[in-house]
């Protein structure tokens, strides 16, 4: 129980930092669906390397968390890790377990960041017809996102170690942000490039960018762009099934080692 | 004259290390495109109309993409030299050196030398930068790189705006080399203090590297009520940029706090494991 | 489990040799010896018997179950690894408690029983990274056996530790002969051997080249 506390707090005060220190909270002339937009979806409206950063920035609870929880299954590769996989009878099952308490932490610390904004953004508008859709799509949005990196930087510690499982999925996660920036009146989002941005977790993160037919229609579709908010959900899906699938087969082929990679020097 | 020894042999074990020579050799090639790049684009262009050769670095504000790389700043200064010390324990090789040279002075020799390290990693690349730039692109260039006549007036009006401005004004090579130095030793304090983290037993290499990420992020947002302005930290450990609202006492204050804090940490803990 | 039969066991790592055509069998109730030089497999081939690495060539059956094919790992597999140890922040009881958990087959009180059958307190609330070399030994000896193993796998079972544990292990294997058990050790001790084993293979190169059986087992130490 300690353990989901602390989650539902640190999850809390994420949201309630970004917008302390993102967001001009005396802007109180807008209603739930435009408020939170700003307050829990990462919403930027440009792709200027200004509003890149602070899209960045905004990320960095999100990296905290991926980190924490990069090694969750990575740990067990570290020490004892004889004396544990002798007794697993089948690996590739403890490892959907494992992946399945990833994904029960990452939903609790993201519906904490969710209902957290949601608190924040009915206490600052007075507006309390809440966007169920809206808060339902970004929580599935973040979930599933951090769920796919999380995972990735534990396959990646298991060969590497953890520093460099971090460095690598770091790394990926900030090109993914900066190439967006060739979308700041150098390339337009037609075409070729629009297909790459459709293809870009950073973008499918966005909830704004996406486009919808429906009553969210007004508050999203920050771009006119074709980008489906229900196919970046089976996109980051997907992910997640490769991921977990992957993951399964790496960790039955793999030999259990006897050194700690965390003692390398 | 034994510190010296055992921050000579720590220096020396840290540039063997693959921390190092990676995060250097990544600085080295990013630093080395980014002239490459400005040489490309001044291609055909008159003497007088090309940048100043002191103005094409890889950490000048004025490079689109230097924003970027400052969100990898705080992983890269923990890169070279960070992990040194829980490498140490975890290896043993702790116990091995503290036998050899005291403990005092591995503990010494141990910060002096991250700092060391780090700062080489942050300054050397674009030292080397400054003296290919001076080589290949002519004295004559007088514009900053967003195009700006560097001694315009309407440039000189935002360049007041620059830390260490009237240094600016003299000697723009001098500028160069100080503000980059104090890059390198903001770099250099960060790994001092993850290595103070590291000193309370972290277990997985990975957690290292939030310490340094958390202390700039909280900086940067909390500065607006320290200094009434809110500046990101890129504002700092760029150079040439023409933000304002920087200070230098709240740069160097970051910077000192920093190495106390690190500094600090380590004697906690030393006196921590002697009592165990 | 009545035997382990390894058949024709290779392991190639990065193009070098470790294990080669390995042909072995192990049945209950007898102790084997694993003696050899440093380098020469014996770690390696218990990771093979223990499912822990994939075999390059060759099988291992256990009662007619091909590892890595019918199951994964051994049913019943109590096993020591020279040079590693358990989870550093928790104490010995923590440990193996953390252990137990994974196949659920025994309570507080078989691990309460098996850490004092070593010679250690399971009250003791010093964490592992605290306990001395011995400490450490017994404590991994005690997760060897605290299942009640048919298999029991020890690579240096008597390393860092006093004459009078080294007594008491011995006796504890001495035991678990008796109750049907198959052990294989490797070490380097031959009192050990000597004491101990009522078959010696000698390892070398990763070859498995010399067999000797009964009472005299001098000359493979």
């Amino acid at each position: 129980m300690g353990k989901y506390f602390f989650l539902i707090i640190c999850g809390s005060m994420s949201n309630i930092l970004n917008i302390f220190f993102y967001l001009d909270i005396t802007d109180i002339n807008s209603d739930f669906g435009t408020y939170f937009i700003m307050a829990a979806s990462l919403a930027q409206p440009t792709f200027t390397s200004g509003h890149l950063v602070l899209l960045m920035q905004s990320m960095i609870p999100m990296f905290a968390f991926q980190i924490v929880y990069g090694v969750y299954i990575y740990k067990h590769f570290c020490c004892a890790s004889v004396y544990y996989f002798s007794r697993q009878k089948n690996r590739t099952r403890w490892f959907i377990g494992e992946s399945v308490k990833i994904i029960k932490y990452t939903a609790i610390f993201f519906a904490s960041y969710i209902l957290t904004a949601i608190a924040v953004t009915i206490g600052v508008t007075g507006d309390s017809k809440v966007v169920g859709e809206l808060c339902i799509y970004t929580f599935l949005y973040f979930v599933l996102y951090n769920f796919v990196f999380c995972m990735l930087i534990n396959l990646v510690s298991i060969f590497t170690g953890s520093q460099n499982g971090i460095i690598i999925t770091y790394g990926i996660q900030m090109a993914s942000v900066f190439v967006l920036n060739v979308f700041n009146d150098k390339v337009q989002l037609t075409g070729i490039p629009l297909k790459l941005f459709k293809l870009n977790p950073a973008s499918n993160l966005v909830v704004s960018w996406h486009s919808s037919s429906g009553k969210l229609g007004k508050y999203i579709n920050m771009f006119n762009i074709d980008f489906d908010i229900n196919v970046s959900l089976i996109y980051f899906f997907v992910l997640s099934l490769i991921i977990t699938g992957v993951g399964g087969f790496i960790i039955n082929k793999i030999d259990v080692t006897l050194e700690n990679k965390e003692e390398k020097g | 004259m034994e510190v010296i020894n055992s921050i000579k042999m720590q220096s020396s074990l840290l540039i063997r290390k693959k921390g190092f020579q990676i995060s250097f050799l990544l600085l080295f090639a990013y630093a080395m495109l980014i002239s490459v790049i400005y040489a490309y684009m001044q291609k055909g262009s008159y003497t007088t109309e090309m940048i100043h050769p002191a103005m094409i670095s890889g950490i000048t504000s004025d490079v689109d993409y230097v924003w970027f790389f400052c969100r990898y700043f705080p992983f890269m200064a923990v890169m070279p030299a960070g992990f040194s010390f829980i490498n140490d324990i975890n290896t043993k090789t702790s116990v091995l050196l503290k036998a050899q040279m005291g403990e005092k002075r591995y503990y010494m020799g141990k910060l002096v030398s991250v700092f060391l390290i780090t700062f080489i990693t942050f300054t050397f690349p674009f030292f080397i930068e400054l003296l290919l730039n001076v080589i290949i692109f002519p004295f004559e260039g007088t514009r900053a790189a967003t195009g700006w006549e560097a001694y315009s007036l309407t440039y000189v009006q935002y360049a007041n705006n620059h830390l260490m401005s009237r240094l600016f004004y003299n000697n723009i090579y001098i500028y160069y080399i100080i503000s980059t130095a104090l890059t390198g030793i903001f770099a250099g304090a960060g790994a001092v203090f993850t290595v103070g983290i590291s000193s309370f037993g972290i277990k997985y290499k990975a957690f290292l590297f939030l310490p340094f990420y958390l202390f700039i992020y909280l900086a940067e947002n909390i500065s607006k009520y320290i200094i009434s302005s809110y500046t990101y930290i890129d504002t700092y450990i760029t150079i040439f940029d023409i933000i304002e609202g920087k200070s230098m006492a709240y740069y160097l204050t970051l910077i000192v706090l920093l190495m106390i804090m690190g500094i600090i940490f380590t004697a906690i803990n030393i006196r921590r494991n002697e009592t165990r | 489990m009545d035997k382990i039969e390894l058949i024709n066991v290779s392991k190639e790592i990065k193009k070098k040799k470790i294990l080669e055509d390995i042909n072995v069998k192990f049945e209950k109730g007898k102790i084997y010896g694993l003696v050899g030089k440093n380098g020469s497999g014996k770690t390696m081939l218990f990771r093979a018997i223990s499912g822990l690495i994939k075999l390059s060539g060759g099988m291992v059956v256990a009662d007619g179950k091909v590892l890595h094919k019918d199951i994964s790992v051994l049913p019943s597999l109590g096993i020591v690894i020279e040079n590693t140890g358990l989870y550093p922040e928790f104490t010995g009881f923590e440990n193996l408690k953390l252990l137990s958990k994974i196949n659920k087959k025994i309570g507080d009180k078989e691990i309460w029983e098996a850490i004092k059958r070593v010679g250690l307190d399971p009250a003791d609330k010093r964490s592992f990274r605290k306990y001395s070399l011995g400490m450490k030994q017994k404590i991994v000896l005690a997760q060897a056996f605290m299942e009640d193993p048919e298999v029991l796998l020890l690579d240096e079972p008597t390393n860092a530790l006093d004459e009078e544990t080294v007594n008491l292990i011995r006796e504890i294997l001495l035991e678990e002969k008796e109750k049907g058990k198959i052990i294989i050790i490797a070490s380097h001790s031959r009192e050990d051997i000597e004491y101990l084993c009522d078959e010696v293979y000698k390892i070398s190169n990763g070859r498995i080249n010399v067999k000797r059986g009964g009472e005299s087992n001098e000359e493979m130490v």
